[in-house]
């Protein structure tokens, strides 16, 4: 078996110029909105048939019944990855009009995928996903929850206050800001006064980005210094096939991911409130 | 001309100051009067030699890069800077042919010149700052080392093939390893998005 074999790309009645059209979609719908991995190191892709992240830690336990005095046992601690598959469908009708050249075949179905997709890892990421052994961001910070106010003028102050918190633990920046996509749409349209954009001014508190989260609640202050939060790839998202009849493809966005946060004080949540 | 950062387009930024330096300097000699060959190819010799050495060592590591993380026509850019490095390279070598100081000589060092002074503003303005929004910091450093380590491991141009390239070929050639890269493990190729910024 390849490494591409499990997506079965090559049992699909797709052409090359079908199969380009359809990656190329897939990959500008995805890189937009997966916002936690834009705040994480990376490791990977590993590929498909690995299957955890060790973290280099043992966990004691009772060695088998019946066993001689004096040994010791321990377990190596892992995280595995887990897969996330999201199904899409393709009109055939669709894969020959692009075929014959069409720029605007359609698409839907993919980009429903691609939004479902992304927004489950920024919700493992975010805010943890206990079934897969993932604890998230919102889980494992080590301050107090902040509130974010309904008045975005106060944003600077809070996001400072985050930023002056973790300076004074010691974690450095740069730091950026991840916050929920309808509380960024109301950044991006705020003028202070004397007409400074309120993003520009967050961007300068921070050093880093305002990132647009969708999947997130309420807002995150993360240090982007580096080695604090590690997100760690087996598949990154990838195309495969599932079966075809007469009049369409049924397709899958799949990836294997796991995520490990490293340093508590490195994220402060700002809850909606 | 080392620069302080390992940011690969800090450093190339650096040798391009250093060759608006260096062209200055050959300016200088030439109106000395009476023109003295030896101070002319106390500037022109490392001049050269750099000029080639600089045009390999982002073929070898800049410019595949660009191809793989640019957003602005990377390809478009990177068919220029290749002809731009022909250009520059046909100069340099056309000097080498002739007696420093004559109107040959100059001929050939005012079309390295020329060319060179085309492709640094292009780069900056194109590739440059392609490169600078879209990749990584952590790229970029890594880059920069590598970028480093080629000069330390190349003083001069031997054992270095600094002949002209055809753009087309170079271009096919490094789309053609990124296609590859990507249908071997059939994933999309989004991999780390830390560092940039949300277009």
């Amino acid at each position: 078996m390849t490494a591409t074999d499990h997506l079965l790309r090559d049992l699909a009645p797709i052409p090359a110029r079908a199969w380009e059209e359809i990656e190329s979609e897939a990959r500008s719908r995805l890189t937009p909105q997966l916002a936690a991995r834009r705040l994480s190191d990376w490791s990977g892709p590993h590929g498909w048939r690995e299957d955890r992240l060790s973290v280099g830690r043992v966990e004691d336990i009772a060695q088998p019944a019946g066993g001689a005095d004096g040994v010791q046992t321990a377990q190596r601690r892992v995280l595995p990855y887990t897969e996330i598959r999201v199904p899409f469908t393709v009109r055939r009708r669709e894969i020959d009009d692009i075929q014959r050249g069409a720029t605007d075949a359609d698409l839907d179905d993919l980009r429903r995928a691609a939004r479902a997709a992304a927004i489950t890892e920024n919700r493992a990421i975010f805010h943890g996903w206990s079934a897969a052994g993932i604890d998230g961001l919102v889980q494992v910070s080590g301050f107090p929850t902040a509130t974010l106010g309904e008045d975005c003028q106060t944003y600077p102050a809070i996001v400072a206050q985050a930023v002056d918190r973790m300076r004074g633990k010691g974690i450095g920046g740069p730091y950026a800001l991840a916050i929920s996509p309808s509380r960024y749409t109301r950044i991006v349209e705020t003028t202070e006064h004397g007409g400074y954009l309120l993003v520009d001014h967050l961007t300068r508190v921070l050093g880093g980005e305002v990132i647009w989260s969708p999947g997130l609640d309420g807002a995150l202050v993360v240090s982007q210094r580096g080695g604090d939060f590690l997100l760690s790839v087996g598949q990154d998202w990838s195309v495969g096939y599932t079966a075809h009849d007469a009049e369409s493809v049924q397709l899958y966005l799949e990836e294997t991911l796991t995520f490990r946060a490293i340093e508590p004080d490195a994220v402060i949540v700002l809850a909606d409130g | 001309m080392p620069s302080e950062s390992t940011d690969i387009t800090d450093q190339i930024l650096a040798h391009h100051e250093w060759f608006r330096e260096q062209f200055v300097r050959l300016d200088d000699a030439k109106a000395a009067s009476p023109a003295n060959p030896d101070a002319l190819r106390a500037v022109w010799d490392p001049l050269a030699t750099k000029l080639d050495l600089h045009a390999i060592a982002e073929e070898e590591i800049f410019y595949p890069q660009l191809l793989r993380r640019g957003t602005e026509d990377p390809e478009e850019a990177t068919l220029d800077a290749i002809g731009d490095h022909n250009d520059i390279r046909d100069g340099v070598h056309a000097a080498e042919a002739h007696t420093v100081g004559t109107p040959e000589w100059w001929a050939a060092v005012t079309a390295a010149r020329e060319a060179n002074d085309e492709h640094m503003a292009e780069e900056e303005r194109e590739g440059i700052a392609d490169f600078r929004a879209n990749a990584p910091a952590g790229l970029r450093e890594a880059l920069g080392r590598q970028f480093a380590r080629f000069f330390e491991q190349h003083p001069t141009t031997d054992g270095v093939n600094v002949s002209d390239k055809n753009p087309e070929r170079y271009v096919e050639t490094i789309e053609r390893d990124i296609a590859q890269t990507r249908a071997g493990d059939g994933s999309l190729g989004i991999g780390s998005l830390k560092g940039q910024r949300q277009l």
